[in-house]
């Protein structure tokens, strides 16, 4: 390989800088060589198929990634955005003969051409905001109240559309009013709570005790969706666990995904201690539970390496720890033999990207919902990107919406009367969805845990 | 270069294209350029061969249009479907204009009462697969980039496969193409007619052209009945020799499988990085066999390919109980190739051919030439037709190791027209195998083939620098 021609303009006046950028390079440049530029990642990626265009394919950015090493490719600013423009849905990994990591690779270029191009300004404000975990929760509440509020149609119309474009596209993806009533609380306050179990799970004597664990409410739940942080707080204590809720911290996975990579990994550092310790961390957003337990990757090569291996073991996405549970004493066996047997409630399963190529997780969360009562059905490709993935859906808005469109046909082609997902992101793009495709027959769009809060067989007993 | 005098200005040019496709099928921007300066093959993306213009045309008209443009103005064309190719087909290498044709990807009739399909050329060939599939008919050809190629690209490379052995390669399927030639001119060639000498079979000097004759449009293709019932073995033995003389002696006791598919232990072991792969440990070789037809007849065939195996020593011998374990077994084949690539600085990926008797003499030979030059020879391939695929793993930024494996390609390539076989089965001459040519098809062997080029193609502007200098 020749002399990386890329290197950052104070890269001599900083040999500690310096070495850590060739070690990048080299990291970079060892998993680009994997590429055999076969092309079995183009007909499963969302936006080649969507736009036709080789940079949209893994096969584009990992050439491309390799031309700018090897000195073919020049870092003009327009390079970022070939490369940005990524769902990060792993895809493609899933694909290739030599699972390259695209998605990885990607965070690591950005990374690099940051140093050289710098970031856009949307992506740098987005990123501060999210290292401050506190502002998140304060900032909560009112982007909820206003996006829940009588005056906001009014307000956009009047107001933020005709002036502000860009802030009007934002506001439009804010969530809308919830299946199962809204925000009626703000979510408690304190680093760390220690909760005991809930009515339900005390009046039953059957549950067991199954001892601490602890629940990351990632900023996405925190500032949109409190409702669904207490739904998977309760369905933990209901199946009997002492939870201790962790809600003042990020994952960094913005911040990784975005090319921030210093930030990242001091974020996942203090993570590391944060959550250290015997217990299990259970998360109900797919994005943050596959960022932690790919700790040990963004630091590689660290003095944290091997707390952050140990870390990805105790990592279980909620429904991994439903799943492996008995299901509840409560619960009459599936299509149980009596005539007047109600017609079982039809709910369809979107995967997000994180739960079921990030964390290899697609059977259990629809056993779970079939231990609750309902009846799954399944869509076409419900394991292909809806396109919210994270600020994708703001900053490439027609073609993230044109994945939109797919997907919500297919969960409309269901006839199914929820879509149950696992990711904050996706239920936002999928409410989204509804809003600008649902033809009026819209589907409700829940969390799994809401799902089981308010499963048929739940509202029986 | 080759005789094209460009005549017309990068700006020109692009205006000119942008009347004919309109802005939004078109791309000229310096990143999305390089995108479009490699394949699949193994040649190095630096110094880049980047196209002035990459087009997307939709239909005939367009491509005509875009053809007499080139023409009249002496500009490099090259067609391209998925990139996937091996041997840099699809690289610009004169610059010019790369004409995808990824978005002309309709099938335009599925011919049920004369088995026929008629497609366009940017279909994917596992499109197609699976379309006539549904409705009762089977399309044999299965090159391992199927899920990606695209039909076009397969009749222009004559792109074969593993299911070769029984049932032949593209070119046994094509029985006509629409064809736009350098002047612009549309002609047809063959038709619905399966018994056709009306004239030079032109069809199949179409096909495996190489993007170098014309700009290939409509595919028409025969399609047979869907095989009732498949089976799956993986038979491993103790030597490479065992495995591949058990292939000969297979097919020539009159067993014919499917597909007959050869590995050894590097490349099986390549894949295992990726994939639970079961591997006893005096395996050294294997074999991935496929019997189809008649439900009641698979298991005498199985039977007779347990035995053929017993006789050569195998040390292990599996069968696939469900489709699923069937078609685990054969991801582990499909992807072999760029899993191989991937243990290796470089793979310099081959593609010869060789009678099917000489193949035990083939792989022997490969091994001594591996040896002699102190490099590692990963060997797969479809034994059952005598194609093989052995890779050269290296690391070219090492001291004299280009000049090394420069002598084992050479002498791979000797060795094959030694036994009796070609330079390429499957991934064509392109511009890896050029240097090649002449020894394989001797000084007027390849003055015909100019000749041909030179009717067909005047200017030169069709795919330059391809197949022969």
């Amino acid at each position: 390989m020749s002399t990386p021609s890329v290197t950052a303009p104070d890269a001599a006046a900083a040999p500690r800088v310096t070495a850590a950028r060739e070690a990048l390079l080299q990291r970079i440049a060892n998993m680009a060589g994997q590429c055999d530029r076969c092309g079995s990642c183009l007909p499963v990626c969302p936006l080649f198929e969507e736009t036709g265009r080789e940079t949209a394919s893994a096969r584009g950015k990992v050439s491309l990634v390799r031309g700018l090493l090897e000195g073919a490719v020049s870092p003009a600013p327009d390079l970022f955005a070939r490369l940005d423009f990524c769902l990060q849905c792993r895809a493609c990994t899933n694909a290739c003969p030599s699972k390259i990591r695209t998605d990885e690779l990607v965070s690591l270029a950005k990374g690099q051409l940051a140093g050289v191009t710098g970031r856009p300004a949307m992506l740098r404000a987005v990123d501060g905001f999210l290292a401050r975990p506190k502002l998140v929760s304060l900032a909560g509440p009112l982007v909820r109240a206003y996006a829940r509020s009588a005056i906001r149609p009014l307000a956009e119309k009047a107001v933020l559309k005709p002036v502000l474009h860009r802030l009007a596209d934002v506001a439009d993806l804010l969530p809308g009013r919830r299946p199962f009533g809204g925000d009626n609380g703000r979510p408690n306050k304190g680093k760390t709570r220690s909760v005991g179990g809930s009515d339900r799970a005390r009046r039953s004597s059957a549950v067991p005790s199954r001892g601490k664990i602890r629940y990351l409410a990632g900023c996405f739940v925190r500032l949109s969706y409190p409702e669904v942080m207490r739904a998977t707080t309760a369905t933990l204590r209901d199946a009997g666990y002492q939870v201790v809720v962790v809600d003042d911290a990020c994952c960094g996975l913005p911040h990784w995904s975005h090319g921030d990579l210093d930030r990242a990994r001091n974020m996942a550092a203090s993570n590391l201690s944060r959550l250290s310790g015997p217990e299990l961390v259970v998360t109900d957003c797919a994005s943050c539970g596959s960022a932690l337990m790919d700790y040990a990757r963004w630091l590689a090569g660290s003095e944290h390496e091997s707390a952050a291996k140990s870390l990805a073991a105790r990592v279980r996405d909620v429904s991994v720890v439903l799943a492996s549970l008995e299901p509840a004493p409560a619960a009459p066996p599936a299509g149980s033999g009596s005539p007047e047997a109600p017609e079982r409630t039809k709910v369809t399963y979107h995967d997000p990207c994180h739960l079921s190529r990030g964390q290899g997780i697609k059977a259990q969360p629809r056993q779970v919902l079939c231990n609750a009562g309902y009846e799954v059905v399944e869509m076409k490709g419900a394991d292909v990107c809806c396109g919210g993935s994270g600020t994708f859906c703001l900053e490439y808005q027609s073609d993230s919406q044109a994945l939109l469109e797919k997907k919500t046909k297919n969960i409309l082609a269901t006839g199914a009367e929820y879509v149950v997902t696992s990711c904050p992101s996706c239920l936002l793009q999928l409410e989204h969805g509804m809003k600008l495709f649902g033809d009026g027959k819209a589907v409700k769009v829940i969390h799994l845990t809401e799902a089981i809060q308010h499963s048929p067989v739940s509202d029986q007993s | 270069m080759n005789g094209v005098n460009q005549d017309m200005l990068p700006d020109q040019l692009h205006q000119a294209l942008a009347a004919i496709v309109g802005p939004d099928r078109l791309l000229d921007v310096d990143n999305d350029r390089f995108t479009y300066s490699y394949d699949g093959s193994f040649l190095p993306l630096v110094p880049a061969h980047r196209p002035d213009v990459v087009v997307f045309p939709r239909d005939v008209g367009e491509v005509v249009r875009i053809v007499r443009l080139c023409n009249d103005h002496r500009v490099p064309l090259v067609p391209r479907g998925a990139g996937s190719g091996r041997t840099g087909g699809s690289i610009p290498v004169n610059g010019g204009v790369v004409l995808s044709l990824e978005r002309m990807n309709r099938i335009l009739e599925i011919d049920r009462k004369n088995m026929m399909a008629l497609v366009e050329p940017g279909v994917r060939t596992m499109d197609l697969g699976r379309a006539v599939e549904d409705v009762g008919l089977f399309y044999p050809p299965d090159p391992s980039s199927w899920t990606v190629s695209t039909m076009g690209g397969n009749v222009a490379e004559n792109a074969g496969g593993a299911r070769a052995v029984k049932y032949g390669v593209t070119k046994d399927y094509v029985l006509g193409l629409q064809v736009v030639l350098a002047n612009g001119a549309v002609i047809d060639t063959g038709g619905k007619a399966v018994k056709n000498v009306t004239g030079y079979d032109l069809t199949h000097l179409f096909v495996g052209s190489e993007g170098t004759l014309g700009v290939i449009t409509k595919i028409l293709v025969r399609l047979i009945s869907k095989p009732k019932a498949k089976k799956t073995l993986l038979l491993m033995f103790g030597s490479i020799d065992d495995a591949s003389e058990c292939v000969t002696d297979m097919l020539s006791s009159g067993i014919v499988p499917a597909s007959a598919e050869i590995m050894d232990k590097t490349s099986i072991q390549a894949v295992a990085r990726f994939r639970k792969v079961d591997i006893p440990v005096e395996a050294e070789a294997a074999l991935l066999i496929d019997i189809d037809g008649p439900q009641i007849l698979l298991d005498d065939q199985a039977g007779a390919v347990t035995e053929m195996a017993r006789q050569h020593q195998a040390v292990q011998v599996s069968v696939a109980q469900t489709s699923a374990e069937a078609d685990e077994l054969w991801v582990l084949r499909r992807t072999m190739g760029p899993a191989v690539a991937a243990i290796a600085k470089n793979k310099i990926g081959e593609d010869i051919s060789v009678p099917r008797a000489a193949l035990p003499e083939m792989i022997r030979r490969l091994g001594e030439i591996g040896r002699k030059h102190g490099l590692t020879i990963a060997v797969f391939g479809h034994a059952g037709d005598g194609n093989l695929h052995p890779s050269i793993l290296a690391d070219l930024s090492e001291a004299g190791a280009r000049e090394r494996v420069d002598q084992a390609v050479a002498e791979v390539f000797r060795a094959a027209l030694e036994v009796g076989g070609t330079l390429s089965g499957e991934h064509g001459i392109g511009i890896t195998k050029k240097p090649f040519i002449e020894e394989a098809l001797g000084k007027e062997g390849v003055r015909a083939l100019r000749a041909v080029k030179h009717a067909l193609d005047p200017n030169g502007i069709l795919n330059p620098g391809k197949i022969f200098e």
